[in-house]
Formats: structure tokens, sequence, C-alpha cells
């Protein structure tokens, strides 16, 4: 899977399940977390999501708003857990 | 020996000499002898229940890295004892000081009964089950270097009251060359500096401006003097612990070791879920990592839905009820951490009506209502955290029995330097703002909290003991 394919799909669910807001351009670098637009809590469930969809199993402590905090930085992550690197 | 104190400056001053001067792979060997002496001021049972439970983890690390690919759960046995160890430690300590009390009263005489709960132990204990914790989820690796990891455990700058750092970031640091440059050493000065000033001067002046019974003896107050009682001690709890953690980041930082920062100014959040992530951030974390996460993510993968109600419900309970019972196995403090399980609870239900406006700013008013709310609600929370559920009852009922007086605006001066204090560094974003001012300009401001800082500790009544847990 490619990294446009993973922005993708993260894309569509930060739109439609945490934004609620399908219409939105959300762009690669901007921050969901770190500026309040999300509130934190909400990290369990993009955990959750990327167990599920990419069957990828990202540990707790690695599920923080420094790592994740916008959609480029998540599929960067995603990337690195499918090919192994962590 | 206290953290504030000139015994413990001439320790710090001693020790940094002779760090400097011994060669680099001597260094950890020293901290680790010089961390152990510093504990073993304190007693010398305290060091020894650290060096069993140094060695245990250390051992135990190895099997947890040996049988997780078995999924035997071997893990939850070492977590099990390290927080076993701790939850026994805190009741039997509780229920001697009551058992103690009852033979006092009963008798008519003083009677010694201890149980030796070491200071600092809740902190490392912390580290030791996030250390096993990692290794099973293949974050971490044990440490070969028993003297690294030892060190990890009982470096003194952050062994009585932390910050709780995590092995995987602490250990890299300690097994690397220290490097002291110029930007590091004044950055350490400063927060030693500005650390003592919220310590010494503005914990210091409100002990001496409020009585220190203004919460336990409201019949012998105004309301008002319960509400600035009240006032007055969240935020010398603030200074005192925030200046506190500021003194040994900066100790740490003559060693070359860079500690966590604990607060983020926390009386500027926007609501009551980021006090929680500016209010004793290291403890937060842990708490959000291995417990709040574990829980909301369980209950996630039966129902990935935002308003599956056991997600929304059980995860901050069960978080503030841990943290509340951390710092005391004691009811008020029960109650004090389901209090701010509810606050993050309804939290959490709002925002599931929120709409999520991106890069969305609030205007002024609505920050300062939100920042004002987050501060009546914490403080309302600090009733239980600070007095026994009899006491925050009779607390309660006299204030609305009490009259109305004009206070002592005194410590409300204090407060806004507090404030203020904050507000400089929180408006720039950079903790290490006043190093951006003149040379002449600091070189004044250091001067001048020299000199409060030497008036004020030498005050009767200024605080000498650390008072959180």
């Amino acid at each position: 899977m490619n990294r446009e394919m993973v922005i993708a799909k993260v894309r569509e669910f930060t739109l439609k399940e945490l934004l609620k807001n399908p219409e939105y351009d959300l762009k690669e670098d901007e921050p969901l977390f770190s500026n309040g637009t999300i509130d934190s809590f909400a990290i369990a469930q993009l955990g959750v999501f990327i167990e599920t969809e990419f069957g990828l199993y990202i540990p707790d402590p690695e599920l923080t708003v420094e790592n994740m905090d916008t959609i480029g930085q998540i599929a960067d992550r995603i990337i690195e857990g499918l090919n192994g690197n962590a | 020996m206290e953290i504030v104190s000139l015994q413990f400056a001439a320790f710090v001053l001693l020790s940094l000499l002779i760090y400097y001067l011994l060669p680099g792979r001597w260094q950890n060997r020293f901290l680790l002898l010089a961390s152990y002496y510093f504990y073993i001021t304190w007693s010398w049972k305290y060091a020894l229940a650290l060096l069993l439970v140094t060695l245990f983890n250390y051992a135990f690390a190895f099997l947890v890295e040996r049988e997780r690919e078995r999924k035997t759960g071997l893990v939850w046995i070492g977590v099990a004892l390290n927080a076993g160890g701790l939850i026994g430690l805190l009741f039997a300590d509780e229920l001697t000081q009551t058992l103690r009390i009852w033979l006092e009263n009963a008798f008519r005489g003083e009677f010694e009964l201890n149980i030796l709960l070491p200071v600092g132990f809740g902190y490392y204990i912390m580290e030791c089950i996030s250390y096993l914790l990692d290794i099973q989820m293949k974050i971490a690796k044990p440490s070969r270097n028993l003297e690294t990891f030892a060190l990890y455990l009982a470096y003194f700058p952050k062994l009585i009251s932390g910050p709780i750092e995590r092995a995987r970031k602490f250990l890299p640091l300690l097994e690397s060359e220290r490097i002291l440059d110029n930007q590091l050493f004044s950055r350490s000065l400063m927060l030693i500096l500005v650390g003592l000033v919220q310590n010494t001067i503005l914990a210091g002046l409100l002990s001496v401006l409020v009585p220190s019974n203004t919460l336990t003896r409201p019949q012998d107050f105004s309301a008002t003097d319960q509400i600035l009682g009240l006032l007055t001690f969240g935020f010398f709890l603030y200074n005192q612990f925030a200046g506190y953690t500021k003194i040994v980041r900066g100790i740490s930082g003559l060693f070359g070791i860079p500690l966590s920062k604990n607060f983020n100014y926390p009386f500027f959040s926007k609501d009551f879920s980021d006090f929680w992530k500016r209010w004793h951030i290291s403890l937060s974390e842990w708490l959000r990592d291995y417990i709040y996460m574990r829980l909301s993510r369980a209950f996630l993968r039966r129902n990935p839905s935002r308003k599956n109600l056991p997600n929304l419900f059980l995860p901050p309970l069960a978080t503030m009820l841990a943290s509340g019972l951390w710092h005391g196995a004691r009811l008020h403090l029960i109650l004090w951490g389901l209090l701010n399980g509810v606050f993050i609870i309804i939290e959490n239900v709002i925002n599931l009506f929120r709409k999520a406006v991106p890069s969305a700013r609030p205007p002024w008013w609505r920050s300062l209502l939100n920042q004002g709310i987050v501060i009546t609600l914490a403080l309302g929370a600090a009733i239980p955290f600070q007095l026994s559920i009899p006491q925050s009852k009779a607390f309660l009922a006299y204030l609305s029995l009490n009259p109305w007086e004009l206070p002592d605006f005194r410590p409300l001066g204090v407060m806004a330097a507090s404030l203020l204090l904050d507000w400089f560094a929180y408006r720039h974003d950079d903790e290490f703002v006043f190093l951006r001012l003149r040379r002449g300009l600091q070189a004044a401001l250091a001067a001048l909290a020299m000199l409060g800082i030497f008036i004020v500790y030498n005050l009767q009544n200024a605080p000498t003991t650390f008072i959180y847990p």
C-alpha cells in the first residue's frame, strides 16, 4: 500500500468519524489534536481504526499527540509499522 | 536531606565538582553512589527497599522479554507485584496511622507505630511498571547494565518527587556522553532560579499571608476567607510543586541530563482535560498510556462508535480513581479522583455534540471564561484532596453560613504575580523566555530574585518541607 492510499483512508476516517465534516479540505500537515480541533481522547479511536483497517497495532505509549498530530504523521507511522520498522 | 536547603545545595555543588573531574566512564557510577547516599540521608531502610525493587525489576525484565512471544501473561505478575507493593504499603501506612490515633485516644499516651513507606516509592514503582509493560509491548529492551538501570531508578534529582521518567527514553540518556554546553548551562540556572522564586517566594509568601487552618477550621473565618484559603491552597500547591520540579530539572541539567517538563501553565488550560495535560504531566501521561488508553481501546474494539457508553464513562473514572489512590489510600482522595473523573466525562459528553471547527481560535473572552471554569472546578475538587470527608462537608456548610467580608488583598497580589510569571512564558510559548531579555535586565531580575529568596527563606514560616506525595 503506498502513502497516497494510506493518506486517503486516514483522511476519510478523520473527516467522517472525528471531524464529522466530510466536506472539509483537510491538509496533510494540518494539526488535529494539538490545536484542540479534536479532543485527544479520540486518539484511542484512531488506534482502533488503524488496527482494523491496516492490521497494525500501535502501542499506547506511542499513540500520542506528538506522534500522530497530522494525517501525514499518522500515514508515515502506519507505513513504518507495515514495513516492520516499528 | 530536603531539596530546598543549604545542605542539599552543598551536596549538589560537591557532586558536580567530583562528577566533572571524573572520566566519563566513572560518572554514572559516581551518580549512583551519590544518589544512594542522598537516599540514605532520608533512611537506610528506604535505600534498602529501592535496592530490592531495582534487583527484582532488573531480573524480571529478562523473563518478560523471554516469555512475551508465548503470551503467558508473565508481565502481569511483575506489574501486580510492583503495584501490590505500592498499594499494600499505602493501605498499611493508612491503617497504622488510624490505629496509632485510636491507641493514643484510648490510652492517653504516645505510641510509636510506623510502617515503612519510602519517600519517592510511588514514583519509582511507576517507572518499574512502565518499564516492564514497554518491554512486553516491544517498545523497550531490558537494560543489560545493572549499574545504569539502578541509576535510572535512583537518580537523586528525580527520586523524591519525580518527574516520572520512562526507561526507553531515560536509559539511552544515561548511556550517552554528557554534554553541558552554554545553552543547557544557562537554561539550567534559569530553571533553578525561577523554581526557587516559585517554591520559596511565591509559595512561601502564600503560606505566611494566609493562616494554615483556613480550610480545617472554617468556623473561625468569614466565607471570603474560606474562598481565599482555597485559592491560596491551589496556588501554593502549584508553586511549590512546579517550583520544586524546575529546581530538580535545573540541577539535573547541570549534570548534562535533561528531565521532563512536569507543568505547562495549568491555570491557562482551555478545558478540564487540557488541565490534566498540563498538571503533573509525567503522572498524567503515565496514567493515560497504561490505564486510560488500554481500557478505551478495549471498549472501542467491541464498538468503535464515539457514543459507546462504557468507553465514555469507565476509562476516565478508572484513570482518575487510580490517580486518587496513587496520592494516598484515603476515602477523600478516592472522592477527589471520582470528582475529576466525572468532570472529564461531562466534557467528553459535551464534545460529542460540539462541532469540530479546524484551526478555529475561540475569542479571548471565551478563553478567559474557560480558564475561570477550569480553575473553579479544579479548586472545588481540591477540597476533598486536602480535607477529609467530614472536614470537606464542614467547609462547604460553613461557606453558606459564614458572613462575607472584605478579604486581605495581599495573597491575591501574590497569586497575580504567579499568574504573571506564567503568562509571560505562556504568551511567548517559551519557558526560557527570560533568557531572551537583555543581559543587564536578566542580571537585575536575577539579583532581585535572589534577594527575595533570601528574605522569604529566612521568614519563620517559610516552607521547608515539600508536601506533595
